[in-house]
């Protein structure tokens, strides 16, 4: 486990002191990486939802937030899980290969 | 290094036929294979050299990626040439390319420190750049197997990538 993503655990664990509104329960989403391309990031995430990264291509990518509150690392035809963090636009890229970048908003 | 990336510029406004360009009139698929193949192992081996010379981290961590990835598409091209019963065939561009890169790696063996990062960074933009170009205009137009020319294509986007990532390091370099 590296340490982007304890980190990440950790805000999930601090997320989970704080009672969630009622039907808040944190939610599952999916983005692919196909092609050297981050597909499409679903709208209305929540912090503390969980998005699961699936690499299609056969070369490792990562999914590395700029703010650096979420990392994980994909190896080909793998997939990775990582939490939502905090309220806000955070803006995403594969250390490997800077090009290819995304943007995910976030919501309490 | 001027002089080629000069001709690389003028070679990419004729759209294919130029010395430096590698762009055999029609390649064939076996010849086509043999090319490809050929430009991920060099960019291998210069990755490999960069590792054992380079000092700036992010040089380093370039190079890793150019090993990692490009070992990665030839692995997969070798797995889709035996499931075609392709045999890839050496040709004059396989040739030029690799004599080229000879020349490459005995300059950069020459050059130590801040230099031999850059070096090895601006030659990263001209090989993809050049490599990008066949793929473009020669390689992906004339593979007839349907498969050969979807993996050139998913090459193509991946190189891409590494030509953009060596302009923009290269620029933080100077
Ligand atoms: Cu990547």
């Amino acid at each position: 486990m590296g340490r982007f993503q304890s980190l990440a655990t950790a805000i999930a664990g601090a997320a989970l002191l704080a009672p969630p509104p009622a039907g808040a329960t944190p939610r599952g989403h999916v983005v692919v990486i196909a092609n050297m391309k981050f597909g499409p990031v679903p709208p209305h995430l929540k912090a503390g939802d969980t998005i699961i990264w699936i690499n299609k291509d056969i070369i490792r990518h990562t999914a590395t937030a700029k703010d650096q509150t979420f990392h994980v690392d994909l190896p080909p035809g793998g997939s990775g899980k990582t939490v939502v963090p905090g309220p806000g636009r955070h803006a995403f890229y594969c250390v490997y290969h800077p090009t290819m970048t995304g943007l995910l908003s976030a919501s309490k | 290094m001027i002089a080629k990336t000069l001709l690389a510029s003028a070679s990419a406004l004729l759209l294919s036929v130029s010395p430096t360009t590698l762009a055999a009139e029609s390649p064939t698929d076996p010849q086509i294979a043999h090319i490809a193949y050929t430009a991920g192992l060099l960019d291998v081996h210069a990755g490999e050299q960069a590792l054992r010379q380079a000092a700036d981290p992010a040089v380093r961590q370039f190079a890793q990626t150019m090993i990692r990835d490009h070992k990665a598409v030839n692995q997969q091209a070798i797995a889709l040439l035996k499931k075609l019963g392709l045999r890839p065939e050496p040709n004059a561009t396989s040739e030029k390319l690799t004599s080229q890169a000879r020349d490459t790696a005995a300059h950069l063996g020459s050059l130590t420190g801040r230099s031999c990062d850059k070096a090895y960074i601006r030659n990263e933009v001209a090989f993809h750049r050049q490599v990008n170009e066949a793929l473009s205009n020669s390689l992906i137009p004339n593979a007839r197997n349907a498969q050969l020319k979807s993996l050139l294509e998913n090459g193509l986007a991946l190189f891409q990538a590494h030509q953009s990532h060596a302009e923009h390091l290269l620029s933080q370099l100077k």
